[in-house]
């Protein structure tokens, strides 16, 4: 019994220490960058471990100027916004399509659509890259909305054509019998039922979207039509000599989305592990 | 089907159609982006000959297995320690943040850690008295990205083997322990066994996903003249996009097409026939 105790003591002890020692690995690099954000860069390259000796905002000031942050975060909101209203109005509408109606070719089509869950985007890179040039869209905002658009579709079919699977049909079947059309009964009754999911799938959409790099690395060489994510990465490279400045534009991309993320921490959660994890 | 076909636009032209053009191109001739033949089959043939390519396969390896670690092993390790603390919130919504952040933030901010000079890493190890390290540069290279990887999706993988374990009833393990089993041995004999789909699930998405990386590889190390941590992906994008070189580049994003299908396809097969479905939980 006394080792029994002490094993179990011995257990909470070392769980305690490796989560804190965990926690230490990810507390202090962001502790790092928020504390370096404020000094000179004279000051950092000095002494990098020092503290701020006050709390001055002239880094965020330079650095925001400097890389323009205003616009490409407007880029980026645009980006994100009109990505997100095309995947859910695409994605809601053909998972109903996919659950309630009949039509030829549905299970193939759907098993077709399904296949974009485990394509890398590198397949369709280089052509998608070419088909943008030929038509003029490349350096536009376009060229990056509708390919992320198209990645985070397939995943959004999958998850709302599950979810209206599992709504019973007694409900359109008795709007069905008042007269109501399909796409009355799809916009009066399914979409509001399917609120939970939708909200799920602008999780993921915005999160995605909003981070993209890959996309607009390739699509998008104009420096004002940078979204925010390529355009950090253009101005941390034009001014790697000064890591201050460049720490303080990170502390204000990352800051608001720590805020989001304290308020929506569950709902984010599962949104971003909705592809792995079947509710 | 006037449902469907919102989507099916969108899909089709942004999806399945780039997917032909790129077949189409790696059987092509370019000079810069003017076409000059069809029907060439010298890009499959330089793929077999060529030794960067070679190299990055190699690195994506490496990259591989030091994920499976880092993010697969690590995750599952905390997973099974958050499960026996009452009070884990706080740890969990912590390990998880970074996944939300987007990959240049994270590759920026960790290019700042490793800089060999006023770095973070470099300044830490100072007080312990160790010289400075080049962290991103041979023999360092393809690790020193790992860890950055770990720090991101340890936290992903853990909230979602701690959903499964969740999931195993809690009178199995305290019967086992009052049965008199130690914390090691509810972990190998009934959390692993219990969570097992799920387990094999993230080894298939860490490396898969091992070969589609691309973000970190280019943030954390640039243009990397020693191409010391050339990866499928960068050398990809470096191929047709900065040599302008459409028909290899358009090869090479076949064979990354090919090798992240066949990992997908013989791992179903094997589930089908071995180990039984790997959706069942």
């Amino acid at each position: 019994m006394n080792i029994r105790r002490i094993l179990d003591i011995a257990w909470r002890v070392l769980s305690r220490a490796v989560m804190i020692a965990v926690l230490l690995v990810y507390l202090v690099p962001v502790a790092w960058m928020y504390s370096s954000s404020m000094r000179s860069n004279g000051e950092l390259l000095l002494d990098p471990l020092g503290l701020p000796e006050r709390i001055s905002f002239a880094n965020y000031v330079t650095a925001w100027q400097m890389a323009d942050l205003g616009r490409h975060f407007l880029i980026s909101i645009s980006i994100t916004a009109i990505a997100t209203v095309i995947v859910i109005f695409c994605s809601t509408l053909a998972a109903y399509g996919f659950s309630r109606l009949d039509f030829a070719g549905r299970k193939g089509l759907y098993a077709f659509f399904l296949f974009g869950l485990i394509l890398p985007v590198q397949s369709f890179l280089v052509g998608m890259f070419i088909m943008f040039r030929q038509v003029g869209l490349l350096n536009t905002i376009w060229s990056v909305i509708l390919p992320t658009s198209a990645v985070a579709l397939p995943l959004a079919v999958l998850l709302a054509k599950n979810y209206f699977d599992s709504l019973p049909s007694s409900l359109e079947e008795s709007a069905h019998l008042e007269g109501a059309g399909t796409f009355a009964i799809y916009r009066l009754i399914i979409l509001p039922l399917a609120a939970p999911i939708v909200v799920t799938i602008i999780t993921f959409t915005v999160i995605n979207v909003w981070n993209e790099f890959m996309i607009p690395f390739v699509m998008v060489q104009t420096a004002a039509k940078r979204p925010l994510t390529t355009s950090l990465y253009v101005f941390s490279t034009k001014y790697s000599a000064n890591y201050a400045l460049t720490l303080a534009a990170l502390t204000m991309i990352v800051t608001p989305m720590f805020f989001i993320y304290l308020v929506f921490q569950s709902q984010i959660q599962r949104g971003i592990t909705a592809g792995a994890v079947k509710n | 089907m006037l449902f469907v076909a919102p989507a099916l636009l969108v899909y089709a032209t942004m999806v399945v159609f780039p997917i032909v053009l790129s077949i189409v191109f790696s059987f092509t001739e370019w000079q810069r982006f003017q076409v000059l033949s069809f029907g060439t089959i010298k890009h499959y043939q330089r793929i077999g000959s060529d030794p960067v390519l070679a190299k990055a396969f190699a690195n994506n390896l490496v990259y591989i297995a030091a994920t499976i670690v880092l993010e697969g092993f690590v995750g599952l390790v905390l997973a099974a320690v958050a499960h026996r603390m009452t009070r884990s919130m706080v740890f969990r919504a912590i390990f998880f943040a970074p996944v939300i952040l987007p990959s240049i933030v994270i590759g920026t901010l960790w290019r700042r850690i490793y800089a060999t000079s006023a770095g973070l890493l470099n300044s830490l190890l100072e007080i312990v008295g160790f010289e400075p390290v080049v962290w991103l540069g041979p023999p360092f290279t393809m690790y020193a990205v790992s860890v950055v990887s770990g720090w991101i999706f340890a936290g992903y993988f853990m909230t979602i083997f701690y959903a499964s374990m969740t999931r195993i009833p809690s009178t199995i393990i305290e019967a086992a322990r009052i049965d008199g089993a130690g914390e090691l041995a509810i972990f190998f004999r009934i959390e692993i066994p219990l969570i097992k789909n799920m387990i094999m699930l993230v080894l298939l998405v860490i490396v898969t996903g091992g070969f589609k990386g691309f973000d970190l590889f280019q943030i954390l190390l640039r243009r990397d003249p020693l191409q010391s941590g050339i990866v499928l992906p960068t050398y990809l994008i470096r191929t047709f996009f900065e040599n302008t070189d459409i028909g290899y580049g358009s090869a090479l994003s076949m064979v990354l097409t090919l090798v992240v299908l066949g990992i997908m396809g013989i791992t179903a097969l094997v589930n089908r026939y071995v180990v039984g479905r790997i959706d069942e939980y």
